[in-house]
């Protein structure tokens, strides 16, 4: 029996490993799952451990991977089947405990400090029995790290990536986790890592052993929350597993099929996202007062502009409003009509959410009549669609660009990122 | 011998509490539809499937023989020794 005992659990190469459990001739031939090359989605999103003996990095582009290995097999990714199967790896987690913390599609944490004594009390038994639970009924291999706090037990189930299984206890800790070098630990990334190095600080044990204060005076709050990690002090709870945290916004993006020049292609593509942002915010009864625009240029520079407004909205027509204001402040080429480079990707953000239902201070130079009439269209886009289909209803202006309009952000592959302050 | 991945037609009973009992088997072949009778089932558990995929398996006794029955999703498959 321990104190507290969380396991992080980790789908290894998520989407390469359920579609070899799917189609077991894959593990065979060095495979990667990548996106669709013609519509400029061309990345390696997961390898097998075939293609990763030629060096096959995930992220990379498939033209990059081609190069390493020729004969690589590449297969079109299967979203669906993805959050089915990793939703039913958790199905099993959440058998065992209620506090089941997913973290992405693939990894989850599990506290099983209330329920250990339920299956035998000896934690890491408990533990070894869910993987191998997953490994038996669903074919799919998961690597596992047991410790006392979520950072620990991310870290356990880093270490080894073929079905793993660690344990950091409060005992070995030291051993285990202080000779690892620093970009391991959680929250350490490429610019906290040089800025360590700078000062001497190569491996989780020196960030342990120096001063709070000091890590605090050059990397400001992080460098505080970093030596709490090290010295296994983070304290973060599991989330309960039907715990659904409010949304800090709510955004669509997209990498266009051609780069857009024109001021009219980007407001095109970005009408599509925007009416799956006010879609998206009318479902969950949110309203937002900040809007904003990211850009990514052809040689990939990014940059993002923003814009408050008076009255929080999640009226279609506002938000694409703002945005084309962002637009035609920040992107507008000396060329009249064209923008000042092409861009590759674009997407739209609403943030400083509040709920919709809340009683509001009607301003007296806005129309509110005719506010409530733009709602009530966008509703009944939106009711046509969910009825329909997203294609059964759309403004003329998608038919001019139909090659970069024709898509559905709401719908298509939504997989949300994850943040760690989400729990805090 | 090796096994093959062969999705199946079936019969299947679903009881009042929603449980499935497969009744018997359609097999297609080129010399037409066949029917075989699910005569027991030995075992039903979570399970992967070496040919590939995960479900509910059903271990059956088909013609007098052991068969791994898949229930995936929402379809059904059989280890077969025929492609």
């Amino acid at each position: 029996m321990w104190d507290r005992v969380i396991v992080h659990a980790d789908l290894n190469h998520c989407y390469a490993q359920i579609e070899e459990m799917l189609y077991p001739e894959l593990r065979k031939v060095p495979m990667v799952v990548g996106g669709n090359e013609k519509s400029r989605h061309g990345i390696v999103l997961a390898k097998n451990d075939l293609a990763k003996e030629f060096h096959i990095q995930t992220g990379e582009s498939l033209r990059e991977a081609y190069e390493k290995c020729p004969h690589l097999l590449v297969i079109q990714p299967h979203y669906e089947d993805y959050k089915y199967y990793s939703e039913e790896v958790k199905n099993i987690y959440r058998e065992y405990t209620d506090k089941v913390e997913s973290f992405g599609i693939d990894e989850a944490w599990i506290d099983l400090t209330s329920s250990q004594r339920l299956f035998g009390g000896d934690p890491i038994a408990i533990a070894k029995e869910i993987q191998m639970r997953v490994y038996h009924e669903l074919g799919l291999s998961v690597s596992m790290g047991v410790s006392y706090n979520k950072i620990f037990a991310k870290l356990g189930s880093d270490f080894d990536k073929k079905m793993g299984f660690t344990v950091i206890s409060k005992k070995n800790f030291k051993d285990v986790v202080y000779p690892l070098p620093v970009e391991d630990l959680f929250y350490v990334g490429k610019a906290t890592t040089n800025k360590l190095k700078d000062k001497g600080i190569y491996t989780i044990g020196d960030i342990a052993r120096s001063h709070k204060e000091y890590l605090k005076s050059f990397l400001g709050k992080n460098g505080e929350m970093i030596w709490y990690f090290a010295n296994g002090m983070d304290v973060s709870e599991v989330a309960l597993s039907d715990n659904e945290r409010m949304p800090k916004s709510i955004g669509n993006g997209i990498t266009a099929m051609h780069d857009l020049s024109t001021f009219e292609e980007a407001k095109d593509v970005f009408r599509v996202l925007v009416e799956s942002v006010a879609s998206r915010l009318k479902d969950r009864n949110l309203k937002g007062s900040v809007i904003s625009i990211h850009l990514r240029d052809n040689e990939l520079n990014s940059y993002t502009r923003q814009k408050k407004i008076d009255i929080a909205t999640n009226i279609s027509s506002e938000i694409m409003l703002v945005v084309e204001q962002l637009l035609q402040e920040n992107c507008l080429g000396s060329c009249y009509g064209y923008l000042d480079r092409p861009y590759r990707s674009v997407s739209v953000c609403v943030s400083q959410l509040a709920d919709d239902s809340s009683h509001v201070q009607l301003s007296l130079f806005v129309d509110e009549n005719q506010r409530q009439k733009e709602k009530k269209i966008d509703r009944a886009i939106d009711e046509i669609r969910n009825k329909f289909g997203f294609e059964k209803i759309k403004r003329c202006c998608m038919e001019i660009h139909r090659e970069l309009t024709n898509f559905n952000p709401k719908e298509d592959h939504v997989i949300h990122p994850e943040g760690w302050f989400k729990s805090l | 011998m090796r096994l093959y991945k062969r999705y199946v037609d079936m019969i299947v009973m679903t009881n009042k509490e929603g449980k499935l009992k497969p009744l018997y088997m359609i097999w297609e072949s080129r010399e037409g539809k066949e029917s075989f009778r699910i005569d027991k089932i030995l075992d039903i558990r979570k399970a992967s499937s070496q040919v590939g995929g995960c479900g509910l398996l059903y271990e059956c006794m088909i013609d007098g023989k052991i068969r791994n029955l898949f229930y995936e999703r929402n379809r059904w498959f059989i280890e077969s020794y025929h492609p």
